[in-house]
């Protein structure tokens, strides 16, 4: 039943991120009522609504964090009426793990950047660089706010935030 | 003559039934402008809206929520009640004098010209349908399908995408398409009147004693039939025949097209007074007892 579901609610795309405090994703569609509320207390508008990629979620908050990234202010789960965004500490905050793209990311082709690791707001921990000079993500810190994406200079990114809620 | 009554000196319902749905549509288009300017104790739209402390919620998205998720917060809880309170004592109001999607409704309506139709007598009976498919299907998908049709969510939402982001998404204006094309398309006010899941909860609200149209027997004239007492209405009931949950939601537009003097025989009231008794008879019932007692 449940997979059924959840391709329905999905779609057959890769999901996208949410909001920082999300529930797991399951609980999250259950709850949110795509009344907009984070949407319109972002202080960076970086909310944006679901479209019809995401199945029946449609209206349901996302961010594209190559367009606008999470700053982590948190303000959007403190408005959240349904409980669907929970208030959490900033550094327990599990909007997915960034991913380096090791073929096109300029460190790994001998072009000295450290883009992503200077705007991280977890600094040498959740992004660091190891003795080549190459970004190395630890997931295990890594919240998935997605600001290393939008300062990636490399076109396409070379870093992604993968969903893992 | 003046603004508030007409000639005969009678209330102009629709008057102020507009300035109320102008009010809203004005509050929703500003919203956004003040939320740009770092505004978060006032937030949100008829889905739910955050007005300082006070946290409000559509009752039927906040059930809805509830079904799919078997959990819930405090605040869509709480916020429900408010809302709730209001269409047990007011009736639907929600939907003539608040839902900016009414209002447009009722725009489209007056654009088409459309009067009275003859609807077979099921249709007004989808509305328990209609709320027991939005809210089996939310349980059972695990997602608050009303929240995702609501239109007073998706009209209100529409500003807030416009202005605060600088764009409708896709989702929100192909909803919106998708409830004007059923506007044109579907009989008069369908959507309004028995699909659209926000009102149809609020009509079953309802009680007995809720603020509703009564008339006067003894003044009401017996030749407007049921057909031409509609008319007036743009839901199409005629206040004769109104039962608990026929529908109507408190417009006053009947009130106010009531034929006679200052004293419309329709008026609101709470909960259903009994007809006055008819004293034209009285003489003859007199006569016929002291008749009978003379006898």
């Amino acid at each position: 039943m449940s997979w059924t579901r959840r391709s329905l609610l999905t779609g057959f795309f890769p999901e996208e991120l949410r909001p920082p405090g999300a529930r797991r994703e399951e609980e999250f569609l259950a709850l949110c009522i795509k009344c907009g509320r984070c949407t319109a207390s972002c202080p960076y508008q970086s909310i944006r609504q679901a479209g019809w990629t995401s199945g029946l979620a449609v209206g349901t908050p996302v961010i594209h964090p190559r367009e606008i990234p999470c700053y982590v202010c948190m303000i959007c789960p403190d408005v959240c009426p349904s409980g669907a965004l929970e208030p959490v500490e900033k550094s327990m905050v599990d909007m997915g793990e960034a991913v380096v793209d090791t073929e096109t990311c300029f460190a790994f082709l001998g072009i000295l950047c450290r883009a992503c690791i200077d705007i991280c707001p977890f600094q040498d921990t959740a992004i660091f660089q190891n003795l080549d000079l190459e970004p190395v993500v630890d997931t295990e810190f890594c919240i998935g706010c997605g600001l290393c994406v939008k300062a990636c200079p490399a076109e396409p990114e070379a870093i992604r935030v993968i969903c893992t809620r | 003559m003046s603004f508030a009554r007409d000639d005969r000196g009678r209330i102009r319902w629709t008057r102020f039934r507009r300035l109320s749905q102008l009010f809203f549509v004005a509050f929703f288009i500003a919203l956004p402008f003040a939320n740009r300017y770092g505004v978060v104790e006032v937030l949100g739209t008829l889905a739910s809206l955050r007005l300082g402390p006070v946290s409000l919620v559509d009752p039927a998205v906040g059930a809805s929520s509830l079904l799919a998720g078997g959990a819930f917060t405090v605040t869509i809880l709480t916020g429900m009640i408010l809302p709730v309170l209001l269409a047990l004592a007011l009736g639907p109001v929600f939907c003539s004098w608040v839902c900016p999607w009414g209002l447009l409704s009722e725009m489209v309506d007056r654009l088409l010209g459309r009067g009275p139709q003859r609807i077979p007598g099921w249709l007004g009976r989808l509305r328990i349908v209609s709320i027991a498919v939005f809210l089996g299907l939310s349980a059972i998908l695990g997602l608050p399908l009303v929240a995702t049709l609501s239109a007073p969510r998706l009209i209100t939402v529409l500003p807030l995408e416009i202005i605060f982001l600088g764009g409708a998404s896709i989702g929100t204006l192909s909803l919106l398409a998708g409830l004007l094309v059923a506007e044109l398309v579907l009989p008069r006010r369908l959507w309004c009147r028995a699909l659209c899941p926000v009102g149809a909860l609020l009509v079953y609200l309802r009680t007995p004693w809720t603020l509703r149209v009564n008339w006067r027997s003894d003044t009401c004239d017996p030749k407007i039939d049921r057909l031409k007492g509609r008319r007036m209405c743009v839901w199409n009931l005629c206040p004769r025949f109104l039962e608990t949950y026929s529908g109507c939601t408190n417009c006053g537009a009947c009130i106010e097209a009531c034929p006679g003097g200052p004293e419309p025989s329709l008026y609101f009231a709470f909960g259903r007074r009994p007809a006055p008794v008819d004293t034209s008879l009285l003489p003859v019932i007199y006569s016929a007892v002291d008749r009978g007692l003379e006898e």
